[in-house]
């Protein structure tokens, strides 16, 4: 079970009450522990061992405060959280804005302070998150002003308890923490496949034509055109878009050229236009791109479709609003839903790019009859070095998310790679690969773990967009000459899962000796007198160890 | 009554049997202030009434709380 730390200024104790089925939370029993907690070297935040840290300020008790109040809490609070900036570094620490009781007693005429508190406290949040990257903005407040503040509180609840949450606030707190969990472990959807008519714009364009569809930046069309701005927003942080719709291409065809079609043929990794069951599709771009079931998230206004696609069980099936007005909010919804992440990386915007190139390289490769030719066609380089400070992010993000090639499927926190990293018998490896068509990015990773005359490999992953180019050939291979002296054998293992039965026989493949297997679990060694065979198809390998 | 007596069973982690409309809340070993509010904020959501602070004085037994959840 998930375990976090919650400090707060106000009673928490229901909230980890509510919570405790889930995610184990540490709390101090009692009001207003913050600032104690986090100055006290013996408090639970420091025994214990967390996946995150959570500091709900909340603002119910600032309806007595007057600016000088206002200004001494924050001074506190701030000086505290910069004391626990400096003693926890290695995992999350969400620190929430504040929402600040907004009902005053007040003329026309007299300025009231809650607005400034609020972006004061938000300001001074920001700075700390700007100087520590462990630290993130936990928009309470904002979620308090969707739920309204009268339903988020209770007076009762403040009076008797010092817990100014009512029930919905208490569920509203707890379904933050999780999303904000979910967005830790990567728990993420690869992208969203949707269908066109009455999902992207209004109307059916095989019928109503270009002019009778609605679809515009005002009045009616503007739900569906606000609906494709927050997907493309989605786009901007990795979620690839693609359309699955029964329709004749030539009549979606002039919809692309509309201004107000926001979303362009260049936005989507995959477009199926044509009159094939929509699972049949979905299962041809999964193959086309490498994917396993349940990558997608499918969005059609059909509850046929949907039905269907449930059954075929290879995609998330969310229900589709009834209200269309509703389409921005439920485009929001599902990226907190399914796409929640803490951060966006490099490769995260350059997404759909990667894998419409690898689109490309698909179609070189049907050309191209020989494998090898192919290989040698596309330019292939690779870059191998010991992970670096600014690629922890991308590399918990592989180690949480890949199925298909990962030998061991061992999940680490960031917190656990950092220490792995400062541990001198183990070596992270981190693996980039590029060819003619592009940069792939930091695609692989390789964990590996020195015991007396063995080199163990505690874990070797690949994203699934780098597969079938023998990078994993050239991986293993310098390995083995690096280790070649410093140790006597590779002692590596495959533990199988569902996802992952494409590397079953990698490691025989690489000319490993199978050693035993334990319940599913394949042993091998590989003795490192001789070096392994490099591969030719890569015009450039650099390798650097310690 | 049944529905009444599983959401204090709930909230205490205790089997239902284990409790009657005469059990005295001091008497339920794990009964704390906080459950106290939780079980106020439970019953207002079940059954939708508000229950005001003043009706809370004097409340010791399960049942007491029970004849003021039925007379809102």
């Amino acid at each position: 079970m998930k375990k976090i730390a919650l400090l707060s200024n106000v009673t928490v104790g229901m909230i980890a009450t509510k919570l405790k089925k889930k995610i184990h939370v540490c709390i101090s029993n009692g009001y207003n522990t913050l600032v104690n907690d986090i100055y006290n070297q013996t408090s639970c935040l420091y025994t214990g061992r967390y996946d995150a840290v959570f500091l709900l300020i909340d603002g119910y008790e600032s309806k007595n405060w007057d600016s000088i109040r206002a200004d001494e809490y924050y001074e506190e609070w701030i000086s505290a959280i910069d004391v626990l900036a400096s003693r926890v570094t290695d995992v999350p620490i969400f620190v929430s804005t504040i929402s600040i009781e907004a009902q005053r007693i007040c003329s026309y005429s007299e300025k009231t302070y809650w607005r400034d508190w609020e972006n004061k406290w938000y300001n001074k949040i920001f700075d700390v998150t700007t100087k520590n990257n462990n630290i993130y903005i936990w928009d309470l407040a904002r979620v308090i002003y969707d739920v309204g503040s009268n339903n988020y509180y209770s007076s009762k609840m403040w009076y008797m308890g010092g817990a100014p949450f009512s029930k919905l606030g208490i569920d509203t707190v707890c379904q933050e923490i999780q999303y904000a969990m979910d967005a830790m472990f990567e728990k993420r959807s690869k992208g969203i496949a949707l269908d066109l008519d009455n999902t992207l714009w209004g109307g059916v364009i095989g019928e109503d034509g270009i002019t009778g569809i609605e679809l515009s930046n005002h009045k009616e069309g503007e739900r569906f055109y606000d609906f494709q701005y927050q997907l493309l927003e989605m786009k901007k942080r990795g979620v690839l878009l693609a359309v699955l719709s029964k329709n004749n291409v030539e009549d979606v065809e002039p919809v692309w050229k509309n201004a107000d079609m926001l979303i362009k043929q260049e936005d989507l990794v995959f477009a199926y236009i044509n009159w094939d069951e929509k699972a049949a599709n979905l299962r041809l771009m999964q193959e086309e791109l490498n994917l396993t079931d349940g990558s997608f998230v499918f969005v059609d206004d059909n509850s046929v479709e949907r039905e269907k696609m449930l059954d075929a069980m290879i995609a998330e099936v969310p229900e589709f609003p009834v209200d269309t007005s509703m389409l921005r909010e439920y485009a929001i919804n599902l990226y907190n839903t399914y796409f929640r992440q803490l951060r966006t990386t490099d490769e995260d915007s350059m997404k759909t790019d990667m894998y419409q190139k690898d689109a490309k390289r698909k179609e070189m490769r049907k050309r191209i009859g020989s494998y090898e030719q192919y290989l040698q066609r596309l330019e292939l380089t690779a870059d191998i070095h010991l992970i670096k400070e600014g690629e922890y992010d991308r590399v918990v993000q592989l180690l949480n998310k890949t199925n298909q090639f990962n030998l061991t499927t061992i999940r680490y926190s960031k917190k656990q790679i950092v220490n792995m990293n400062h541990d001198d018998t183990i070596d992270i490896f981190t693996v980039y690969s590029a060819d003619r068509f592009g940069d792939n990015g930091l695609v692989g990773v390789l964990i590996c773990r020195k015991e007396e005359d063995s080199v163990i490999i505690d874990s070797f992953l690949m994203s699934c967009r780098v597969m079938g180019r023998k990078l994993e050939h050239v991986i293993l291979s310098e390995i083995t000459m690096y280790y070649k002296g410093k140790a006597k054998k590779l002692v590596a293992s495959y533990i199988k899962t569902a996802k992952n039965i494409p590397v079953e026989n990698l490691y025989e493949e690489l000319g490993f000796k199978l050693t035993a297997i334990e319940n599913g679990k394949k042993l091998y060694e590989y003795i490192l007198s001789d070096g392994m065979v490099g591969v030719s198809a890569y015009s450039n390998v650099k390798f650097k160890g310690r | 009554m049944e529905r009444y007596i599983e959401i204090v069973a709930e909230i205490v982690e205790v089997d239902t049997n284990t409790l009657a409309l005469d059990t005295a809340f001091e008497d339920i070993p794990e009964w704390d202030s906080m459950l106290t509010l939780t079980l106020v904020m439970e019953l207002e959501a079940e059954y939708g009434i508000s229950i005001p602070m003043e009706c809370l004085n004097g409340i010791t037994t399960l049942g007491d709380m029970y004849a003021l959840v039925e007379r809102k």
